[in-house]
C-alpha cells in the first residue's frame, strides 16, 4: 500500500478482535462471526460451482473461515487464496488466529510484485472465482484495481529478466514482433527461439 | 579433478523416457567420467531419477510455462521469465559437454544457448541446424525427412556414444530370416503380419483365415493369441517380445485406425472386404521392400556388414511378382531424382538445397535414406545439400544404391533394366 497505514485492533461487542485500518474497521463491530456467515452464504452459488476461490482482502479471516467450511462440504480439493496488501495485517492475523483453515495468503506492496509470485500465478491459471471483501477492497482500491486490470504483455519490450544484457535489448524492441525477432541474428534471438520452441512443444 | 567435470544432458523432448534406457550408464560414465546432470521436464523427473544415472536432475516446468504463455492474464512475459530463471544459470555453468542426443527441435534450440563446441548433437547456428557427429546428424536428417523411427534413432544415439550392441538384433534378424523361409511353398508367405485385435467379435474369422493362408500371422498380445487359438488359425507367438521388434514386421492388422508411417504399416480389419484388403496389401508390401533396403544400408553404416547382408537376403525372400514392381519403381525414382539433381546443379548457390530438400521431405524412400547417410558423413557442420561436394557425396551413394539393386535383381533373377544412373550424372 502506497500511503502510510495505521493499523489497530479493537474488540467487537461479541468480544471478537476486529482490525481497524486507517480508521476503518474491516469487520462488523457488533458480531463479525455472524457477518461472516452472511457473507459466505451470499456467495454460496459461486462456492458451489468452483473449488478455487481468490479473495481480495484478508480482514481478520472471519469471512474466509466461513467460506472454507462451505468449500470443504462442496469440494474434495478446494483452495482459498487471499490477496492482502497490508503485510502487518497478515502478521497479526497469523499470530492471533493460528488456525488458518488451509487459507493461503499472498502479500506484496504492489500488484506487479504479486505477479512475480509463481505459486500465485499457478493458482490464477486454475481460473478461480474472485470474491471481493468490500471493506478491504475500499481501503486499498488502487492496489486491487491494478491487480485486476493486469493483462498479458504484448510487446517483447516488456519481457523482463534479471539480466541487464537481456532487458536493455528487449526494451529497444518496441516495434518488432516476436516472429520478426526470431529471424534475427543477435544472440538474444537464440533465447527467443528456444523459448518459442518450448512454448509450442508437444 | 573428476568431481569438477560436469556434463549436462538435455532431455526435454517428449520421448525422453524412451531414450534414457538406451544409454548404458556404465559405458557413458567410463567414457565421460564426472558428474552427469539432466535437464528434464518436471513430469519426467521421477522417471529419470529412478534410473539412478544422474548425479542431479534439474527440472523445467514446461507445463506451467506453456499454460502461462497462452494465458491472456500472464502471457509470454511471465513464461519467458520462468524460462530465463531456469535456463540462464545453466548457461553460466561450465559444462565439459552438453549432450543433445534426442535432437528434437526444442532440445536443439536449448542446446544452442551453450557454446557450440561443447555440444554433442545438433545445434542451431544462424537459423540453420548444424551437427558435427555423423550418427546424430543422420538421425536429425532422417527426422527432418520424415523417416525417423525411435529404434533407428536409438541405434544412432548408441553409435555416437560407441555403445552399440547389435548381438540381440543379430539374433532377432536370424529368427526373422528363418520365419520368412519357413512357409516357402507360397512366396507371399514370407511376409510377417502382426495381429493386435482386442475384439474378435468384430473381425470375421474368414478374414483372418484368408490372411493366415497368405502370410505368417504373429500374435502381438495375449488377447490376440487367444483369439487366433480359438479360431484354430496358426500363428507365431510374439506376446513376450518387446514392441521394438514390431519394426521387423511387414504389417500389423488391428481393430483400430492408426496412422501409417514409412516404418510401420497398419490396417484396420473391420468392415473390409477381401478385395479392399487385397488392394491395401498390394500397397503395403512395397513399403516393406523399402524398409528392408533402408535397414540393410543402416546396418552397413553401423559397421555390421553381416547384418546388412542378412537384411538383403530377407528382401530376396519376398514374392518376386511383388518385388519386381517395387524395384521398377525404384529405378523410376532414381531417374526422377537424377532429373532433380541435374536441375539443382544447373542452378547457382542454394538452388541445390531447396530443390533437393523438397524432394526428400516429400518423398521418403530408399534414395532419401541412403542420401542422408552420405550427407551425414560430410564433415561440414550444416548437414544440408549446399555445394558441389555434397553433390559428389550423393552421387557416391547412388553408386552404392545402384550396386545394391543390381545384387537384388541378380538374387531374384528378375529381368529389369539396369539402374546404372549414378555414373551418367
Amino acid at each position: 500500500m502506497d500511503s502510510p497505514i495505521q493499523l489497530t485492533l479493537t474488540e467487537s461487542k461479541s468480544k471478537d478482535i476486529v482490525p481497524v485500518l486507517n480508521g476503518k474497521p474491516l469487520h462488523s463491530l457488533h458480531n463479525p462471526l455472524r457477518e461472516a456467515e452472511v457473507f459466505a452464504s451470499n456467495h454460496l452459488a459461486q462456492l458451489s460451482n468452483r473449488a478455487y476461490v481468490l479473495v481480495l482482502g484478508l480482514g481478520f479471516g472471519y469471512h474466509l473461515e466461513e467460506m472454507a467450511k462451505i468449500l470443504r462440504l462442496r469440494h474434495k480439493e478446494g483452495r482459498i487464496v487471499v490477496i492482502e496488501p497490508c503485510k502487518e495485517l497478515v502478521r497479526l492475523w497469523g499470530s492471533y488466529r493460528p488456525n488458518k483453515a488451509g487459507i493461503e495468503v499472498f502479500s506484496a506492496s504492489t500488484a506487479a510484485e504479486l505477479y512475480h509470485n509463481r505459486e500465485l500465478c499457478q493458482f490464477l491459471l486454475l481460473k478461480p472465482v474472485v470474491i471481493i471483501h468490500g471493506p478491504s477492497f475500499e481501503i486499498a482500491k488502487p492496489f486491487y484495481q491494478e491487480f485486476l486490470q493486469k493483462r498479458a504483455a504484448v510487446s517483447v519490450s516488456q519481457w523482463q529478466t534479471t539480466s541487464p544484457w537481456w532487458n536493455e535489448w528487449a526494451q529497444e524492441q518496441k516495434n518488432a514482433t516476436v516472429e520478426e525477432l526470431l529471424e534475427s541474428k543477435v544472440p538474444q534471438a537464440a533465447w527467443l527461439r528456444a523459448f518459442w520452441e518450448l512454448k509450442h512443444a508437444e | 579433478m573428476l568431481s569438477n567435470t560436469r556434463y549436462l544432458h538435455i532431455l526435454i523432448g517428449n520421448d525422453a523416457d524412451a531414450r534414457m534406457p538406451m544409454l548404458s550408464p556404465h559405458l557413458t560414465k567410463r567414457k565421460y567420467p564426472g558428474e552427469h546432470v539432466a535437464l528434464v521436464r518436471e513430469e519426467d523427473a521421477e522417471l529419470i531419477r529412478s534410473q539412478d544415472f544422474f548425479h542431479e536432475v534439474i527440472t523445467l516446468d514446461c507445463a506451467y510455462m506453456q499454460k502461462s504463455a497462452f494465458s491472456p492474464l500472464l502471457g509470454d512475459a511471465t513464461a519467458f521469465n520462468v524460462f530465463w530463471e531456469a535456463v540462464h544459470p545453466l548457461t553460466q555453468t561450465t559444462w565439459a559437454k552438453v549432450f543433445n542426443l534426442g535432437g528434437s527441435t526444442v532440445e536443439t534450440a536449448l542446446a544452442s544457448l551453450f557454446p557450440t563446441n561443447s555440444v554433442i548433437g545438433p545445434v542451431q547456428q544462424n537459423n540453420q541446424v548444424g551437427c558435427s557427429e555423423s550418427p546424430l546428424k543422420l538421425a536429425k536428417l532422417l527426422s527432418d525427412w520424415k523417416m525417423g523411427h525411435p529404434i533407428v534413432k536409438g541405434m544412432l544415439q548408441r553409435k555416437s556414444l560407441q555403445q552399440l550392441d547389435l548381438a540381440p538384433l543379430e539374433k532377432t534378424l536370424q529368427q526373422i530370416g528363418e520365419m520368412k523361409s519357413l512357409k516357402s511353398t507360397s512366396s507371399l508367405k514370407s511376409a510377417l503380419v502382426g495381429v493386435r485385435i482386442s475384439d474378435f467379435s468384430d473381425v470375421e474369422a474368414s478374414t483372418l483365415e484368408f490372411l493366415g493362408q497368405l502370410f505368417t500371422l504373429v500374435a502381438l498380445d495375449k488377447m490376440s493369441a487367444q483369439g487366433l487359438l480359438a479360431y484354430g488359425i496358426a500363428f507365431v507367438d510374439w506376446t513376450e517380445k518387446s514392441s521394438e521388434d514390431h519394426l521387423y514386421l511387414d504389417l500389423i492388422v488391428q481393430d483400430a485406425n492408426q496412422k501409417n508411417d514409412f516404418w510401420m504399416q497398419t490396417i484396420d480389419l473391420r468392415g473390409k472386404s477381401a478385395d479392399e484388403l487385397t488392394d491395401r496389401l498390394a500397397e503395403i508390401l512395397p513399403v516393406n521392400f523399402a524398409k528392408w533396403s533402408c535397414l540393410s544400408f543402416l546396418f552397413d553404416y553401423l559397421g555390421q556388414p553381416k547384418l546388412a547382408l542378412q537384411s538383403e537376403k530377407i528382401l530376396t525372400r519376398y514374392d518376386r511378382q511383388a518385388l519386381q514392381p517395387f524395384l521398377y519403381q525404384e529405378v523410376l525414382n532414381l531417374k526422377d531424382f537424377a532429373k532433380v539433381m541435374l536441375e539443382g546443379l544447373r542452378k547457382q548457390g542454394t538452388g541445390h538445397h531447396s530443390v533437393l530438400q523438397d524432394y526428400w521431405s516429400t518423398r521418403p524412400c530408399v534414395l532419401s535414406f541412403v542420401s542422408a547417410i552420405e550427407l551425414s558423413l560430410s564433415p561440414t557442420l550444416v548437414p544440408m545439400f549446399r555445394n558441389d561436394n555434397d553433390v559428389i557425396l550423393v552421387k557416391n551413394r547412388l553408386r552404392l544404391l545402384n550396386g545394391f539393386y543390381e545384387r537384388i535383381h541378380k538374387a531374384c533373377t528378375l529381368d529389369i533394366p539396369k539402374t546404372d544412373l549414378a555414373l551418367t550424372l
